[in-house]
């Protein structure tokens, strides 16, 4: 992939979330709708494109951890809401060129994750669990070694102690399991086509009606792997 | 594992080697082969002849079994190629394990090895147990049975130091084989090897590490579609790790990822050796259950409702008997009983009831998938009480021994005769002539109420992962 060797090139160790999400669509794997924006008139063309409610979100390669710096705006309802959003965000970042990423809201209440690392002896190793502020509060993951076959995929969602959150429960459809398996099917794969990338963190993944969609991803280099 | 004639190298006639005692369970064990004793001073060695080296002996063998210091090793294995000895066990320690100076010594024999043309297993294990030709070249007793669960162990104990709680377990062996620091052949070989074995049905794996993840899963997964496979893993804990690497020279992968790499293997996983014998010896014995629905029958209160329990805990499911059903079993039944499951026969001593009648009753409809089973006594519990009354014991308990005897038999027809698996738990071990009649018979005996129970859910596990195998395969070329 161009954008790894580029990173990896310059000696970065991850990509910025919308790189991280290009690679990821570049698979195939369902993204939110989303733009970098760097200055105010740019976010209104494109906050018009998209349509509110938008997240804003600040991007760069060195920021992982976004929600614990402030970084992160949900939930924009309007232009005024966007440009102060804008404002607090490109001061909180502190860099000469502030990028914005303008995002769509994806709505819906259940959240999962998925994610890759890699083992000494079995190699590149795909993640599921409960996604948001629960995967590390409930440690509720399985893991499954690449390449992931799709009863694989299917068996691990079983696995979690929570896995009757993909069914139809209170009031939710049930939640699309081959669109789920295909993303984590797609996972192990990017692990085993792509020595450069030494882990992934696709969090969360929002259940938006049936269909799952990544939200935020994070993706760490290998540098030694150029 | 089936050699004509072994030479074996570090046995002699004093007792204070490792080489020695095993050497003595080697010729104690039963093996109907030839042993060739190799010594450099001695004519014989434990009453066998000796011979001063490899090239001094002129007959063929087929495996040479070394138990020597290692630093005679390299200059043995050559010998053994030049005598067209293809096969070795090399029980010596100090390789892999020992760090970088014993990794390249272990390199050493595997590229002479190479060059002969030799498979050898180890160094640093206990080697090979093989109960259907007697052949045990391990230091343990040979007082185990020969039965149906094979093992592969990367611990030589769990090969050796338990076949005395086989013994008592009743579990019977097929092949043990101990791989060590598996410089050449490897756990792959080996259950490849445990795969294809027809006296081996269920297999057994104490695992540190895996040297060749992928090959591991392609023979794995070739196996578990018709042959269960158990394994115990352990190094997912810090301090687990730590004592693998000082072991045997493994690399210990997370819990987690081990967890999954078993699961896309069909492999059931034990959380302790205790629950992978236990399992091992159901798969190993008895046929797996179509679905989850256990029947309980017990004659006490307490250990049924203990197996109920532990059965919904397991994810079975022990549900109440069809009218029908109960109708049929309170008409058998004395009034006391509860007939809805668990089945509590109450203290009752009447033999054909409880070992053929209920059993085949519950078990013949379509209802019920298995059966656990409580309230085996054997004549071990009447013996005092007979002698107190003041009667001649003989008199009373030769008739019904015999008669006890009779119902057991009936009772181990009865998995392959309905097709469904029995297990049995009794807080009496073989002291009990009845446990020890219905464990050789066939079925299990656990010593509580809980292990029974978690076996029959192995069984449904595994029922589960053949199924899963078979939809696989009609599924065609794109999986």
């Amino acid at each position: 992939m161009n954008i790894i060797d580029k990173a990896v090139k310059i000696g970065r160790t991850s990509l910025s979330e919308f790189e991280a999400k290009q690679l990821l669509t570049a698979y195939q794997i369902p993204v939110t709708r989303e733009a970098l924006v760097e200055n105010e008139e740019s976010l209104l063309k494109i906050a018009a494109t998209l349509g509110y409610p938008l997240a804003l979100k600040g991007c760069s390669a060195d920021i992982a951890h976004k929600t614990e710096k402030g970084l992160i705006h949900l939930d924009i309802r309007n232009d005024q809401e966007a440009l102060t959003a804008f404002k607090d965000i490109s001061t909180s970042m502190k860099q000469s060129k502030n990028t914005i990423l303008v995002q769509e809201m994806v709505q819906g209440k259940r959240e999962l994750m998925a994610g890759l690392t890699r083992d000494a002896q079995f190699g590149p190793c795909v993640m599921f669990g409960l996604g948001g502020i629960f995967t590390e509060i409930l440690k509720d993951i399985a893991f499954r070694v690449a390449p992931l076959e799709k009863l694989d995929a299917l068996e691990m969602m079983k696995e979690i102690r929570g896995h009757n959150i993909l069914t139809a429960v209170r009031g939710l459809e049930a939640v699309d399991k081959d669109a789920l398996a295909d993303i984590l099917i797609t996972i192990g794969r990017i692990g085993l086509e792509n020595k450069q990338i030494k882990e992934i963190d696709i969090n969360p993944i929002i259940i938006s009606d049936t269909r799952p969609i990544v939200v935020d991803a994070l993706v760490i280099l290998d540098k030694d792997q150029a | 594992m089936n050699p004509k004639s072994i030479v074996y190298l570090g046995g002699s006639n004093s007792l204070q080697t490792m080489g020695t005692a095993q050497l003595i369970t080697l010729i104690t064990g039963g093996y109907q082969g030839e042993i060739y004793p190799i010594h450099r001073k001695e004519k014989t060695v434990l009453g066998l002849k000796a011979y001063p080296n490899i090239s001094s002996l002129d007959k063929p063998a087929e495996l040479a079994v070394i138990v020597i210091p290692g630093k005679a090793i390299p200059g043995v294995l050559k010998e053994c190629g030049e005598a067209g000895i293809h096969h070795a066990i090399i029980i010596t320690a100090g390789y892999g394990e020992i760090g970088q100076k014993g990794a390249s010594l272990q390199q050493e024999l595997l590229a002479i090895a190479r060059k002969y043309n030799i498979r050898f297993l180890g160094p640093n294990c206990i080697g090979i147990v093989n109960a259907h030709i007697g052949l045990n070249t391990t230091w343990f007793p040979n007082k185990y049975r020969a039965g149906k669960v094979g093992i592969i162990s990367q611990s030589g104990s769990y090969v050796t130091q338990t076949l005395t709680y086989f013994e008592k377990l009743g579990l019977g062996l097929s092949q043990a084989i101990s791989v060590g620091n598996q410089a050449d052949i490897d756990m792959v070989d080996c259950l490849e090897y445990l795969g294809e074995d027809e006296q081996t049905r269920a297999i057994a794996l104490y695992i540190e590490g895996i040297k060749r993840p992928k090959a591991f899963l392609r023979a794995a997964r070739k196996i578990t579609a018709r042959k269960p496979i158990v394994a115990v893993y352990v190094g997912g804990s810090t301090a687990g790790a730590r004592a693998c690497s000082s072991h045997t020279a493994s690399m210990a992968g997370p819990d987690g990822i081990y967890s999954g790499f078993f699961h896309q293997a069909g492999i059931l996983r034990a959380g302790n050796v205790m629950e992978l014998f236990d399992w091992t010896m159901a798969l190993a014995q008895q046929p797996l259950p179509k679905g989850k629905n256990i029947a309980i029958v017990t004659n006490s209160g307490g250990p049924g409702s203990s197996m109920a329990d532990e059965a919904n805990h397991c994810g079975l499911e022990v549900p109440i008997f069809s009218p029908a059903l109960q109708e049929k079993i309170k008409a058998i039944t004395p009034l006391t009983a509860a007939a809805v499951n668990p089945v509590d026969i109450t203290m009752n001593y009447d033999l054909d009831l409880i070992y053929k009648k209920l059993p085949e009753l519950i078990l013949q409809g379509q209802d019920m998938d298995g059966l656990l089973f409580y309230g085996i006594f054997g004549s071990i519990h009447f013996q005092d009480k007979i002698a107190f009354t003041g009667n001649p014991a003989g008199n009373i308990l030769n008739p019904m021994k015999s008669l006890l005897e009779k119902a057991c038999d009936e009772f181990v027809k009865l998995p392959e005769k309905l097709k469904k698996p029995i297990l049995c738990a009794c807080f009496s071990g073989r002291e009990d002539d009845a446990v020890v009649r219905i464990q050789d018979g066939g079925i299990p005996v656990y010593p509580t109420p809980e292990r029974a129970a978690r076996a029959m859910a192995a069984l449904w596990e595994y029922a589960t992962i053949k199924k899963r195998n078979r939809d696989e395969s009609n599924e065609g070329e794109n999986r």
